[in-house]
């Protein structure tokens, strides 16, 4: 087989120079039948490692399209585990206790007037408060200027006084309730 | 290596295949495949056995080009391809725990298709210290003597023992340089040297025990 003998190296190692070449014909490689390479390139090329998927995509122009698209559904799928899944919910079983409230980041509750009256209501009668007795009781006890603008109806006194009653109240209201509150609003 | 620009191909060659490509792997293929059986019909003179062997070749360099993402062909790529394949070899011999008789087909044997290459090849270059005619259009009687030689060579190869007739069929049938034939089979290469040396020396002898009755002709 001629080419065989083409592609033999240089002979500057040999030996016996005129021998070796006789020796390159009479040992000149025996040809395959058929085609060999195509077989075994058929039967290995599935075995080639996986940057060929890439290669194929990228030939087709569909690589980086492709490469884009995924990490757009990895980010989605992560940021859908963290808040879906990962994120327990307080009305199941394992969810947020009362120990857990306090490592919740705080949350900011602006109550208008009508849900604060409301809310220490609720409070008051948790209590076995009449609200609007004991509300106007701490506000009379603490405030005898409450008692007669009460009596007078002179709501800028009442509006304008001292608020250490309610504020006191709504101490009380914040930490007892307000993180179950803030669950609410 | 079949030639000076495939030598300069073969680490891109490699690096492709390598990194999965179909192409590249598919040339690998065809640039050794042929080198890595004839080497082993050499060695095992069956060629159903040498083209399982080959294929049991290719599929683990395959594999192996798994691990080669970096690799860096530095010229031991043909000792370490055909290292794979004789190991290939010696384990198939070992699993049937009998010896192949080496099959050493000279033009005459089994590989007709090699006449082709016979022509304008030198004249009988046996009786050593002769140039040869390169070039010289020979003459009918020429090609027919030296199609004997050549084939009285072939039969004189069969004649040596294993560790001499692997030198020769690693270097003339797998084209390899001494030194590769070192790494291949992990030997010094002033011990592949002196074996070559030693089996030239056999040859020559062989053929001039035989060059009486064969000149007679």
């Amino acid at each position: 087989m001629k080419h065989n003998h083409d592609h033999h190296h240089a002979r500057h190692d040999a030996i016996d120079p005129d021998l070796e070449r006789l020796l390159d014909e009479a040992l000149a490689s025996p040809r395959p039948e058929g085609d060999l390479a195509g077989r075994i390139a058929g039967m290995t090329e599935s075995r080639l490692p996986r940057g060929r998927r890439a290669d194929v995509l990228g030939r087709l122009g569909l690589g980086s399209a492709w490469r884009a698209a995924a990490a757009v559904a990895i980010v989605g799928l992560l940021g859908w585990v963290a808040v879906v899944v990962l994120t327990p919910d307080a009305d199941t079983p394992g969810g947020p206790g009362p120990s857990e409230w306090t490592t919740l980041p705080p949350q900011q509750v602006v109550l208008s007037e009508q849900e604060e009256r409301e809310l220490l209501a609720a409070f008051a009668a948790a209590e076995g408060l009449d609200f609007e007795a004991f509300w106007l009781d701490q506000r009379l006890a603490l405030h005898p200027d409450a008692a007669v603008a009460a009596e007078s109806g002179d709501d800028e006194l009442w509006t304008t006084g001292s608020h250490d009653p309610v504020d006191a109240l709504l101490d009380t209201f914040e930490a007892e309730w307000l993180g179950d509150a803030s669950q609410v609003f | 290596m079949p030639d000076g620009s495939l030598e300069s191909q073969l680490p891109q060659m490699l690096r492709l295949a390598a990194e999965g490509d179909a192409q590249a792997w598919r040339e690998l293929v065809d640039t050794y495949s042929g080198r890595v059986y004839g080497l082993l019909v050499r060695q095992c003179g069956d060629r159903d056995l040498a083209e399982e062997l080959t294929q049991a070749t290719f599929v683990k360099l395959v594999v192996k080009l798994r691990d080669m993402a970096g690799y860096e062909e530095r010229g031991r790529f043909d000792a370490w391809l055909f290292r794979m394949a004789i190991n290939e070899l010696r384990d198939e011999m070992r699993r049937r725990k009998r010896h192949a008789t080496p099959m050493d087909m000279g033009p005459a044997g089994g590989s007709r298709d090699e006449a082709s290459g016979w022509a304008g090849l030198e004249p009988n270059v046996l009786t050593l210290g002769s140039p040869g005619a390169s070039g010289k259009a020979r003459q009918p009687d020429e090609e027919v003597a030296r199609a004997e030689t050549v084939q009285q060579l072939a039969a004189a190869v069969a004649r040596l023992n294993e560790a001499d007739r692997e030198v020769l069929h690693l270097r003339h049938t797998a084209g390899l340089s001494f030194a590769e034939i070192a790494e291949t089979l992990d030997q010094p290469l002033g011990t592949v040297l002196a074996r070559a040396h030693r089996a030239l020396g056999k040859l020559r002898k062989i053929m001039e025990q035989n060059e009486p009755t064969e000149a007679g002709e």
